[in-house]
């Protein structure tokens, strides 16, 4: 009988390791953009202070007028790791894995993808699309796109 | 008169700094340093100017008994730059290049285009000229006075590693005496006589250009031609400088009225700390990130180009374009006072320091072009809006139109059709860019502008 136990719990573990489904708790209650979000932060004078601040943005495109600061995660998701991927009109594709998670230091509630320097990712010389995905293991939580274009 | 001439006069010096600094911005070139680094930028780099004059230095020698106003008209003016000579109704003769001597005739009656003798080949022996195309060279009619804040370092010897003599403080009267040629790498410099030398002071010496005000009106004497130039507007893509995405005489008059415009006023308006490049000004921004911008505005994506040794690349604008900018940030905020309102202004790329072309942009190559969010219907937010979004304020981008176009604004694309006097133009659903020529408009509103530190509160 205690054997019977002991591979019960055995493969039940084996299982959590081996199914990576089984792995995260996402709840489905939430929606993209509540698990991702982009964000600008910035610096505002406040009652003659000058402060930094951020917000929210919903990501769009990537051109001189619509740009983000970087990537914020719910800190209630361990483990996630961003995938930017660019595929730009000539056939070129660049993708990367972001994975370093640190706290937001403007707002508790988020860890922001440490990394994942926007300003650095999105430097190409021609147009394309660029694809963020937000993933825990093999599933993909959140995907986020848009346009990537040059000036005007 | 007096502001025209002092503009002529603090703009053709500043061009002669600016020509002599070429890439200016990538060399440390800014106006707050008295003969230190803004000379030792020059001195090291003497550019790509170049200039038919051979002789290592001009030596002027002074009228014995000048008459004031004769000594106006016979002055020595040399070509800031590669200018256009013009017929008396604007069309291009030929163009001098730089050094070139200019003998003043005539003026017309706006005071912005003078008729000079010209001795060059190709060239007629007389047409018309941009005042901000003559140069002051010395004669006697080079009567000048220091105009610095602070001191301004006298050198026994051309260059900031000239021996420091004593520091000339404000209005210290000075006469040039000697200038060095244009291909000198010392061409900022000039050698000064002392009337009443400050104590400790020897009565002659070397000082930096740049620090120069005319006393009188170089030229006043001229005789007024009322019918010459009676309507034109500079063209060469908003400036008279003959070559474009290198121009070093951009920097017209309005560098004056701008300075006259906000001096006086603190943190972002002290004109003399703002950068200079390729003949435009750095609209002023505070904070580490660059986002505050002056009288209330936001600049949104600051870091974008990259920051060169930690200073911003996205915001340098023609003097005039910067003028009308401030006025009309300083209007716009006199309805909408609140930074926290969806309709404070923000703003974004306009030019580039070094580069005509940068982020990709086709037509931010001079600083007349901005770039500005629509307006929202709720409060600010650093975020991009497109005219589709539900927080758009159409109502407040018309009117936002409307007013730049009041103040002289030539070209508005924004593609929300819905929009009266906007253009569609690929890309432009998330901002309006609009663009300032340098133009009578816009001349015009910038002289009228007044600072107002009620409305401005400071910024």
């Amino acid at each position: 009988m205690r054997y019977l136990i002991l591979m019960g719990l055995l493969l039940t573990s084996f299982n959590v390791i081996a199914n990576p489904k089984a792995r995260p708790a996402v709840s489905t209650a939430k929606s993209c953009a509540q698990w991702m979000s982009a964000f600008n932060k910035y610096e505002d004078e406040i009652d003659g202070d000058i402060v930094w601040r951020y917000n929210r943005v919903q990501v769009r495109n990537w051109d001189p007028n619509e740009q983000f600061s970087g990537i914020l995660m719910l800190k209630e998701l361990a483990g996630a790791v961003l995938v930017a991927e660019y595929r730009s009109k000539l056939g070129e594709v660049k993708t990367d894995r972001f994975d370093m998670l640190l706290p937001f230091e403007l707002d508790a509630r988020y860890k922001i993808f440490e990394n994942f320097k926007p300003l650095e990712f999105f430097r190409f010389e021609d147009s394309g699309v660029f694809t963020l995905r937000l993933m825990s293991g093999q599933d993909e939580i959140c995907k986020m796109s848009g346009n990537y274009r040059v000036g005007h | 008169m007096k502001p025209l001439i002092r503009s002529l006069l603090s703009v053709t010096l500043f061009a002669t700094v600016a020509a002599a600094s070429g890439n200016a911005y990538a060399q440390g070139f800014f106006l707050d340093d008295l003969g230190g680094e803004t000379a030792a930028s020059i001195d090291s780099n003497p550019g790509t100017a170049v200039v038919a004059t051979p002789e290592d230095s001009i030596t002027v020698v002074p009228a014995a008994e000048p008459e004031p106003q004769q000594s106006t008209a016979s002055g020595q003016f040399v070509a800031t730059n590669n200018y256009s000579i013009r017929s008396s109704k604007g069309d291009r003769l030929c163009t001098v290049p730089k050094g070139t001597p200019l003998a003043p005739e005539q003026i017309n009656s706006e005071r912005d285009y003078v008729q000079v003798k010209v001795n060059h080949p190709g060239c007629p022996s007389d047409g018309w000229i941009s005042v901000n195309g003559l140069q002051p060279v010395g004669g006697s009619g080079a009567s000048m006075k220091v105009e610095v804040e602070g001191s301004l370092a006298l050198r026994e010897s051309p260059g900031s590693g000239g021996k420091f003599e004593c520091g000339l403080p404000p209005d210290t009267s000075v006469a040039i005496v000697e200038q060095k040629a244009a291909t000198d790498r010392h061409r900022a410099w000039v050698k000064v006589n002392l009337e009443n030398p400050p104590a400790n002071c020897p009565r002659e010496g070397w000082v930096h250009s740049e620090y120069l005000r005319a006393n009188d009106n170089l030229l006043a004497s001229l005789p007024v031609d009322a019918a010459a130039f009676t309507d034109i507007v500079a063209d060469d893509g908003g400036t008279e400088a003959g070559f474009g995405d290198t121009c070093t005489d951009c920097a017209n008059r309005n560098i004056q009225a701008l300075k006259d415009v906000v001096n006086g006023v603190t943190s972002l308006s002290n004109l003399d700390s703002w950068r200079k490049a390729r003949g435009m000004v750095q609209i002023p921004t505070r904070g580490s990130n660059g986002n505050i911008g002056p009288c209330g505005s936001f600049h949104y994506n600051p870091q974008s180009p990259a920051p060169v040794k930690g200073r911003l690349v996205d915001n340098y604008a023609n003097p005039t374009t910067a003028c009308v900018m401030n006025a009309m940030l300083q209007e716009w905020k006199s309805r909408y006072p609140s930074t926290s309102s969806g309709a404070r202004v923000q703003w974004g790329d306009i030019s580039h320091p070094t580069a005509s072309k940068f982020n990709g942009h086709k037509s931010h190559t001079e600083g007349h072009c901005i770039d500005f969010r629509p307006m929202r219907n709720d409060g600010f937010k650093d975020e991009a809006l497109t005219y589709q979004s539900g927080a758009y304020s159409r109502s407040r981008t018309q009117e936002f139109i409307d007013l730049a176009k009041s103040m002289g604004a030539n070209t508005v694309l924004f593609n929300d059709s819905k929009i009266d006097g906007a253009g569609w133009s690929g890309g432009h659903d998330n901002h309006m860019h609009i663009c300032f020529p340098d133009s009578r408009k816009t001349r015009g509103v910038c002289e009228n502008y007044k600072y107002d530190p009620n409305i401005c509160g400071g910024n």
